[in-house]
């Protein structure tokens, strides 16, 4: 036996060059199929959200019969990931672009070469950079319009809402009217829709900041949280919290993950804001003052990597939500219809969807979901940034491209 | 004999891949539901027990793509130490699947769309007690290769000779 291992050991000792070479070979070999082990691990890993978001897609929706033909028309094209639109009196459009251009439109739907001059520069990131755009219910006589972006760096940075006067071409009086507090890294969940209410003030959403979830629930930030401000910015005296000490008094509601979706019922004096869950989860929601939605001590969602957020679905004290869509279809805006083309259409929520590419149409009766769904324009198979309510009774639509479009709908 | 070999060693990857994939998400568990807990919620014990179990279910995936992403070079590379550092072989294991997990969660935070992949790990306590799922890891993967490795050398060799061959 020690014979035997003398003689290996003298094998190896007189290895040839030759067979080095077959031995590095071999090595560089199994370090070439080890690297390539780690990642496909990696991506296996990283893959699974993408994965799950993919079969979001399949989220059912009640059937409803198709209840209005249409034909979707191109109004505008080329524009880089649109965001929001808002109509001008004049018939015009204004469109943001996530990288912190504001396009405008005229009322003939040609797009102005140049953008909008003076915006006020942003930290664009894949989900931030200018977002909203809303003018001034008074727009006519004051040429105010409202916007917000994401200020800060990579490291640090959250939601800013700003407003500006439009003449012409170009922004002046540019003001920071609200910053969300604290910063957070990273460019998820920023929220970021803005909705004016009857009252002549704005509410405005902003997200959790995806790793500081916790702080939804913290009434003394501005983290998961709805925010409800005079138009000039300032904190109306009648909000839920107002004069509670180590409360921000902004706070219209908490317990939100990330809104992309607020809008007023005017008729039904609703005002309604849907959110999107981690994997599952995402919401639709009645808002109320001083609400608490749940966000994260009770969500129907799982984290990406699907872990639980939390045990449980329901907590007494937190307001449940009107609708869920689990899988998650991403909800990205919302209008309710209120124009006479599509008349079966009256009252019901749009939902703009980003992973189902889709919208959603939410029945509803007297301001209530009668728990129909219709998945309407799949046809476009191009994640739906925004859906608007327009002026003239069509559907407008803006499509998260690189070359983003801006669609109309209307009944064929 | 030699294919058998490499059976063997890939049997205790497995089984290094499994215990940290298990004790990460456990304890990966824990981290959140104590995060819940700081915001005034009740986890009686059969509810965090449950969460645990689901958990096991619904986020091992995650952990075990991350574990042998993670463990394969730090193994490896562990092996190559553990025959030149002899008296340290145990440790080098344990850190090195430790070091493993901590990059891995690095790597992966950098490349995933949002801030932090793993909701435990984003603090630096929770990214360091998750990653000790490694550790144990690694030191069971040390324990069956040192048997195994132990079981195939002769009585000579370990007498006085190597394990190497």
């Amino acid at each position: 036996m020690v014979d035997s291992l003398v003689c290996n050991a003298q094998r190896r000792t007189i290895m040839t060059g030759k067979a080095r070479s077959k031995k590095h070979a071999g090595t560089a070999r199994f370090l070439r199929a080890m690297a390539a082990v780690c990642v496909t691990a990696i991506g296996v890993t990283l893959g699974a959200p993408a994965a799950a978001a993919a079969l979001s897609a399949t989220t059912p929706a009640t059937p409803a019969q198709a209840s209005v033909p249409y034909r979707i028309e191109t109004v505008a094209t080329g524009l880089e990931h649109p965001w929001s639109l808002a109509f001008l009196p004049d018939g015009g459009m204004l469109v943001t672009e996530r990288a912190g251009r504001l396009r405008l439109i005229d009322a003939a739907g040609k797009l102005a070469p140049q953008p909008i001059a003076n915006t006020p520069p942003v930290a664009e990131m894949r989900q931030s950079g200018l977002m909203e755009v809303a003018i001034d219910p008074d727009f006519a006589t004051n040429r105010l319009v409202y916007f917000t972006h994401t200020y800060g760096t990579v490291q640090a940075n959250n939601t800013q809402l700003s407003r500006a006067r439009l003449d012409g071409m170009s922004l002046s009086d540019v003001q920071p009217l609200f910053l969300a507090r604290p910063a957070k890294a990273g460019g998820s969940n920023n929220g970021g829709r803005l909705v004016f209410l009857p009252d002549n003030t704005l509410v405005l959403s902003i997200g959790d900041g995806f790793d500081l979830r916790e702080q939804a629930q913290n009434p003394a930030n501005h983290l998961g949280k709805t925010v409800r401000l005079n138009r000039d910015g300032t904190i109306p005296p009648d909000n839920p919290y107002v004069g509670r000490a180590g409360v921000a008094g902004e706070i219209f509601t908490m317990g939100h993950r990330n809104m992309q979706g607020l809008a007023y019922d005017a008729a039904n004096k609703r005002l309604f804001t849907h959110e999107h869950g981690p994997r599952g989860g995402d919401e639709l929601n009645l808002m109320a003052a001083g609400g608490n939605y749940g966000w994260p001590i009770a969500t129907q969602g799982l984290d990406y990597t699907g872990a639980r957020v939390t045990p449980y679905t329901q907590i007494p004290g937190t307001q449940a939500p009107l609708l869920l869509w689990t899988p998650s279809v991403a909800p990205s805006g919302m209008a309710v219809y209120t124009g006479e083309r599509f008349a079966p259409w009256q009252g019901d929520i749009f939902v703009s969807t980003l992973v189902e590419k889709s919208v959603r149409r939410v029945r509803m009766t007297a301001g209530v979901p009668t728990g129909e769904q219709e998945i309407l324009f799949k046809e476009l198979n191009a994640r739906i940034r925004d859906v608007r309510d327009g002026p003239d009774g069509a559907l407008y639509l803006l499509t998260d491209e690189p070359e983003g479009r801006l669609l109309r709908v209307v009944p064929r | 004999m030699r294919y058998r070999g490499r059976l063997r060693a890939a049997g205790h990857f497995a089984a290094a891949v499994a215990v940290t994939t298990i004790a990460g998400t456990i304890v990966q568990t824990q981290i959140n539901l104590h995060d819940i807990q700081q915001l005034g919620v009740d986890i009686p014990a059969a509810i965090r027990l449950r969460t645990s179990a689901e958990d096991l279910l619904g986020f091992s995936p995650t952990m075990a793509g991350l574990a042998a992403a993670a463990l394969l070079p730090a193994l490896a590379f562990a092996v190559w130490l553990a025959r030149r550092y002899r008296w340290v072989r145990g440790a080098l294991f344990a850190l090195g699947g430790w070091c493993a997990l901590l990059i891995a969660f690095f790597i992966a935070d950098a490349v995933a769309p949002m801030p932090t992949l793993v909701a435990a790990t984003r603090t630096i306590a929770g990214a360091v007690a998750v990653a000790a799922s490694g550790a144990v890891g690694g030191g069971v993967f040390y324990l069956l290769w040192s048997r195994s490795a132990r079981q195939a050398t002769p009585l000579v060799a370990r007498r006085g000779g190597s394990i190497d061959g």
